[in-house]
């Protein structure tokens, strides 16, 4: 089968073939510096300040064979990663002279001051609009803030942005989804992204496999290719000049990758499950974590990073790996002919180190369906509560037989180098009765056991006093809200 | 905003950096100093200007006046020789492509002599190391009435700075034109400034230079002052390379070689009754102006006249220092002094009701100001027209204070872990620029022959809505449809010598001249209508004439609807204006007005300071993690007197967003620095402004609307722009009021008064809990 020495995309109403090194830019810049679409604006250049949101559809998560638009940073998206996308920009929302039910609401309630935000808001805000609609709920207060939780506005103080997405009347608004529907446009986005992109230009290396196996060759050959599912933490180095491209693979277009799997106690998400897919699945069967995930990360981060790139990115303050930590996952690495599953224990190695080797690739995470009475709990503690890196994480799972603790998992993020699993203070809870005291006590042994740092998110006086409060606090609330009865 | 932020909403307003590159345009930036302090011995820049596409690197010898300073011209464009602070701009290279210019701005080589700098507030003040120390207010006799005082506290008050966090960074592009001429676009609140500064820097006389603004994408005082460097930095370019040149910087570099909002550390010495009720007051206020004047001493004396809150002081001492660290020049940020000086006064009662153990809340209403006695401020000027005691009892009312206060105190002793909190603070906000001159404004109106309006003032607009509310006043003052009048771009070429727009000034002062400009105009074209009604008419060789009549004359003559109508007559808007123009008269003018009244004697300390002052209260009710320190506000009312609002939308997205700036500056926005005096904290990633999950869950605004100020400004309306900032600290605090239930249960078992420095973030409070005994 032939490749392509380019990606196909659209704009707008407009198709795009993107080749060479243009395909390494940043969305926010193509559009920006090549195409004048200034409308979209660039602020903060890590993905945190939302005023580079654009729409994004993939012909890869259709839905009844129709797209389905959602809220990305554009600011760290490559281009080579809108391969069989559909992009919409703030400018293609108007409908001839018509504004989109979200800009004159936006304009009727004051939402925009200065107007540097605005267009970003707006995307965000038909984000919400399209979601509501395909999945028949209400605009409120509570859904409005949670899909406006990666915009920063430093003029209105939000109220009159909230005011407007309520007031928005969804019977009166045509989704993007009907609107820009085009069947033919479809099939030819779909047969394009069933060929392999190979771009290899000034020394530069650009793949886009459609197959695993193709992937697991290319890094075999190449074994310092570096690879990117949604990139949102490799656009965020790239900006800032802590990377510069050779070599680098995406995932965007093996079909294999997308979905979550049950395989016999086990939940199986592979590479390209963004974060957002997996919250979702999450609700039925992780309730704690899918709270966990609600104030994680903006939904436009959520709707391009994946559950692995959050993994392999091995942040020590990650907010992903206490659960997967606690919930005792297992790493699935591949590499050409072979195939290997790395207890998540023995997975990092040191700071953002990992037990994986050059030619390898993680494929997948597999998660254990926990069985039998369980207490989980996760918390967070950051300078602002929601879209900020934790000062300190922690992670608590107890396996009960009767009132006994049969097993016991313990992670705190933020005191070290990796997410530390504390085994002492496990062992001690585990053939004990579950009793507040048992739990509380542990507060006092920490000192010994973790020692964190000072840095801009804390001081380590704070942090250790954090972790012991987080063990109090779990404590009291798994028996203050009768958890443990409950359980029992 | 409304009528304006069409084309925000759909992506086609025009930003700095959104206008399209010329070809042959130049990409400019700065390099900043490795270190905090020292002397600068070489810059080598050979490797860069190897670089293929790099066209050239100016040095402080390249800029024909290098020092610059709104009040003292102490700062350099570029440094010359002593490094103030670290990222401080040293060269400017220019390039033809942004990527080349980040490759050569990390070639270029310093050789410094390195010094050890001070990089905290208080080394400065324990070396007595002051930019500038001001003379200070003084009233009553403060001797006698700590003698003979029942009660005395005393204390220090640590305030932390604040990034603006504008979302446009700065950016300016500078075009030549013919000859020697510059224009220059620039996201400033200061065209003035911005002009004269760049005409300085490249050495050319004011006439050679325009600046224009169309608007900016947020300033908050972060472009009054210190814009003008920059597009100095692309005038350097432009003028040499006859090249466009365009320097727009990164959110990091913006936040790290800016000033921000000042630092302060205070220290307070209160002597009051049982009840309460203040009867004498020392402060002194030390704040961190950074490396540099800038404008600092401006700042330092609104400190000094906002310290008295909304709280009469009958004797006080009033003393404040403006001090020199190795740190970025700090500046004007919404507020400019006054929220400092607030805040001290509020904390300061806030300790007095732990003291007392009296709701702080009636302690406040004690001590508002009043009407007719107990009205004069600590700097002598009589607060007129004073709505306070309303605003008190009506929000006490409003928040249902009485029986939330009860709830809480019934939560607070169940709770395990959690406790609530719930303050009530005040606002007072002279309104004038204290430096005299600047209370001046100029506007340009033109009428055309459709009858459409253009106006053009000094003023800039950054999202406040000064463009629609002059919109608003022009539109009114002929009485034609909004959409037929047009504000201009602000352009120094139209408007010259204009002030800043900062103050919260901007619609008083050019709003005023707006109305000054139509005013001329439509003395003119009634007495065109005049004698058009009057049904007279003209010999050939005669035109109708005007001359120099006052308006009352024709007060019958009304402009309403795109009529003019006298008596049972009227005319068309459009006919009048073509009448007047086919006979000669001008249907252009210019105004210009200067605020009266103001009357203060910085010497004495004493004076009338402010044409008027906007006022405020708000209630806010915080719920706290004990664990964790974690806090959020579970409700915030908030109550203005805005006197008659000329938009009320407008107005209250200034309240709204006013506040919750207010209320980022002192729960979550911490600038942190490295040891080396390095900001940490240079993106939202490790910067924290609220977002929008940090709302109060309940969050209430209204305004008192009223016709008191209609003698004083225009359409008796009042400025709004800072003073809802101020009332962010309710939440402050209601989260010290939250501490106090705790407190009581203190290790050494006194009642302890509850101590907290600004930003209160989860760290500062979790840390003040270790204190109690839970």
């Amino acid at each position: 089968m032939k490749t392509r020495q380019s990606v196909l995309f659209y704009i707008n109403e407009k198709r795009y073939e993107v080749f060479g090194k243009q395909t390494l830019m940043n969305l926010s810049d193509f559009l920006r510096y090549e195409q004048s679409l200034t409308g979209t604006k660039v602020v903060c250049a890590e993905g945190d300040c939302g005023a580079c949101t654009v729409l994004k559809a993939s012909v890869h998560e259709l839905n009844r064979n129709r797209l389905v638009f959602k809220s990305v940073n554009s600011c760290i998206m490559p281009v080579l990663n809108l391969d069989g996308c559909q992009i919409v920009t703030v400018e293609g929302l108007k409908k001839d002279s018509d504004l989109h039910p979200v800009q004159k609401s936006m304009v009727d309630n004051f939402g925009s001051q200065c107007g540097f935000c605005t267009p970003g808001f707006v995307c965000a805000m038909v984000g919400l609009v399209e979601d509501s609609v395909l999945q028949k709920k209400e605009i409120t207060e509570k859904r409005t803030k949670n899909y406006l939780t990666g915009n920063l506005c430093r003029c209105t103080g939000y109220d009159p942005i909230v005011k407007s997405a309520l007031a928005i009347d969804l019977k009166k608004v045509e989704t993007l989804q009907e609107r820009y529907h085009d069947a033919k446009k479809i099939t030819e986005l779909k047969i394009a992204v069933q060929k392999d992109v190979e771009i290899q230009i000034e020394g530069l290396k650009v793949f886009l496999p459609t197959t695993l196996k193709r992937a697991l060759e290319i890094q075999k050959k190449f074994p310092s290719t570096k690879i990117v599912a949604g990139a949102t933490d490799l656009g965020v180095m790239v900006n800032k000049g802590r990377f510069q491209y050779e070599a680098v693979m995406s995932l965007q277009n093996i079909d294999e990758m997308f979905e979550i799997k049950k395989v016999k106690d086990f939940i199986v998400v592979p590479s390209r499950v963004t974060l957002t897919q997996f919250q979702k699945y999450l609700e039925k069967e992780f309730p704690e974590m899918e709270r966990m995930l609600n104030i994680f990360a903006s939904p436009q981060i959520k709707n391009s990073g994946t559950m692995v790139g959050n993994l392999v990115n091995a942040s020590p303050i990650s907010d992903t790996i206490p659960f997967l930590m606690v919930s005792d996952a297992q790493i699935e690495v591949r590499k050409a002919g072979g195939k290997r599953l790395i207890a998540i224990d023995d997975f990092f190695l040191g700071y953002k180190k990992l037990a994986i080797k050059p030619q390898e690739i993680v494929t997948a995470i597999h998660i254990p369906i926990s069985k039998g009475k369980q207490i989980s709990k996760l918390y967070k503690v950051s300078v602002r509560k929601d879209l900020d890196i934790s000062a300190v994480t922690m992670a608590a799972r107890l396996k009960l037989k009767g009132r006994k603790i049969e097993e016991a998992r313990l992670t705190f993020g933020g005191v070290g180098p990796t997410v530390a699993r504390l085994k002492t203070i496990e062992k001690k809870w585990e053939g004990k009765d579950l009793t507040a005291e048992l739990i509380r006590d542990a507060s006092i042994e920490l000192p010994q056991l973790i020692s964190p740092l000072s840095d801009v998110r804390g001081s380590k006086e704070y942090r250790l006093l954090l972790c012991q409060n987080l063990i109090k606090k779990f404590a009291d609330e798994i028996f203050s809200a009768n958890v443990v009865e409950a359980t029992l | 905003m409304k009528s304006l932020s069409e084309t925000h909403v759909t992506g086609e307003s025009i930003f700095i950096d959104d206008i399209p590159a010329m070809k042959g345009e130049l990409f400019v930036n700065y390099v900043g100093s490795p270190v905090s302090a020292g002397r600068l011995k070489k810059i080598d820049f050979k490797e860069v200007l190897k670089i293929p596409g790099v066209v050239g690197v100016f040095t402080a010898k390249d800029v024909h006046h290098n020092l610059w300073g709104t009040i003292v011209k102490d700062q350099p464009v570029l440094v010359e020789d002593e490094i103030g602070y670290i990222d401080e701009p040293i060269c400017v290279i220019a390039a033809e492509s942004r990527e080349v210019l980040e490759k050569a701005r990390k070639l270029v080589k310093f050789t410094i002599e390195e010094k050890k700098p001070v990089l905290s507030l208080a080394e400065a003040i324990e070396k007595k190391q002051f930019l500038h120390s001001p003379l200070p207010f003084r009233c009553g006799d403060v001797d006698a009435a700590f003698k003979k005082a029942p009660h005395r506290l005393q204390g220090k008050f640590e305030i932390g700075g604040q990034e603006h966090f504008y979302l446009e960074s700065q950016a300016s592009i500078v075009y030549p034109e013919d000859k020697s001429h510059l224009k220059v676009i620039s996201s400033s609140q200061h065209p003035t400034e911005t002009q004269h500064l760049v005409a300085e820097a490249v050495g050319l006389p004011f006439h050679q230079v325009v600046c224009e603004v169309k608007r900016m994408g947020g300033g908050f005082g972060g472009k009054e002052s210190q814009a003008a460097p920059f597009a100095a930095m692309a005038a350097l370019a432009a003028n040499k390379f006859k090249r466009p040149a365009r320097i727009v910087l990164s959110k990091d570099d913006d936040m790290k070689v800016t000033g921000k909002r000042h630092p302060f550390i205070n220290y307070y010495d209160v002597a009051f009754d049982d009840n309460g009720k203040i009867l004498g007051l020392k402060v002194k206020l030390f704040a961190d102006g950074g490396a540099y004047t800038d404008l600092s001493p401006s700042i330092v004396d609104r400190a000094m006249f906002h310290v008295d809150g909304s709280y009469f002081v009958e004797n006080a001492l009033i003393e404040a220092w403006v001090c020199k660290t190795n740190s970025h020049s700090n500046t004007a940020f919404r507020g400019f002094g006054g929220p400092q000086g607030n805040l001290t006064m509020e904390n300061i009662i806030e300790e007095i009701s732990q003291y007392l153990k009296k709701d702080a809340a009636y302690i406040r209403q004690l001590n508002c100001y009043q009407k007719s006695d107990r009205n004069q401020t600590p700097y002598g000027q009589v607060v007129e027209n004073n709505l306070l005691p309303e605003l008190f009892d009506n929000i006490l009312k409003s928040s249902d204070y009485k029986k939330r206060r009860i709830e809480i105190e019934t939560f607070n002793k169940k709770a395990r872990g959690q406790v609530k909190g719930l303050a009530l603070t005040g606002c007072k906000f002279g309104i004038s620029f204290t430096a005299r001159f600047l209370n001046q404004g100029n506007a340009l109106v033109n009428i055309h022959r459709d009858g459409t309006v253009q106006v053009s003032t000094g003023a800039t607009e950054m999202g406040q809505g000064v463009n629609t509310k002059i919109q608003i006043i022009v539109s009114r003052a002929f009485g034609i449809p909004l959409e037929n009048v047009q504000v201009m771009t602000t352009s120094t070429e139209k408007n010259a010598n204009t002030s800043p727009t900062a103050a919260s000034s901007g619609s008083d002062i050019n709003g005023a001249a707006a109305q000054a400009a139509c005013d001329k105009i439509l003395k003119r074209l009634k007495q065109v209508a005049h004698f058009h009604f009057s049904g007279k008419t003209l010999k050939l060789e005669e035109e109708i004439e005007v001359s120099d009549f006052s308006n009352e004359q024709f007060s019958e003559i009304k402009f309403a609807g795109g009529l003019v109508t006298y008596k049972n007559q009227s005319m068309s808007w459009l006919e009048l204006i073509n009448k007047t123009y086919m006979n000669r008269i001008s249907i252009s003018d210019y105004g210009h007005i200067k605020t009266t009244g103001l009357a203060f004697d910085r010497v004495k300390g004493f004076g009338k300071a402010f044409k008027y002052f906007t006022s405020g209260v708000a209630v806010s009710e915080v719920l706290i993690d004990t664990y964790t320190g974690d806090m959020k506000i579970l409700r915030s009312d908030i109550l203005m007197d805005l006197g008659r609002s000329i938009d009320r939308g407008i107005d209250l997205g200034q309240v709204t967003g006013g506040f919750i700036q207010g209320v980022g500056w002192l729960t979550s926005e911490k600038l942190y620095y490295n040891s080396k005096g390095s900001l940490v904290s240079h993106s939202p990633t490790t910067y924290k402004i609220p977002n929008i999950q940090d709302m109060p869950r309940d969050f209430r605004f209204d305004l008192l609307e009223n016709d008191l100020n209609k003698d004083h400004n225009i359409l008796g309306s009042k400025a709004v722009g800072e003073p809802p900032l101020l009332l962010g600290a309710s939440v402050f605090m209601a989260i010290k009021n939250g501490l106090s239930y705790l407190a009581n249960k203190s290790k050494n078992g006194t009642q302890k008064i509850v101590k907290l420095n600004t930003p209160a973030t989860s760290e500062e409070i979790l840390m003040e809990l270790t204190k109690y005994e839970l």
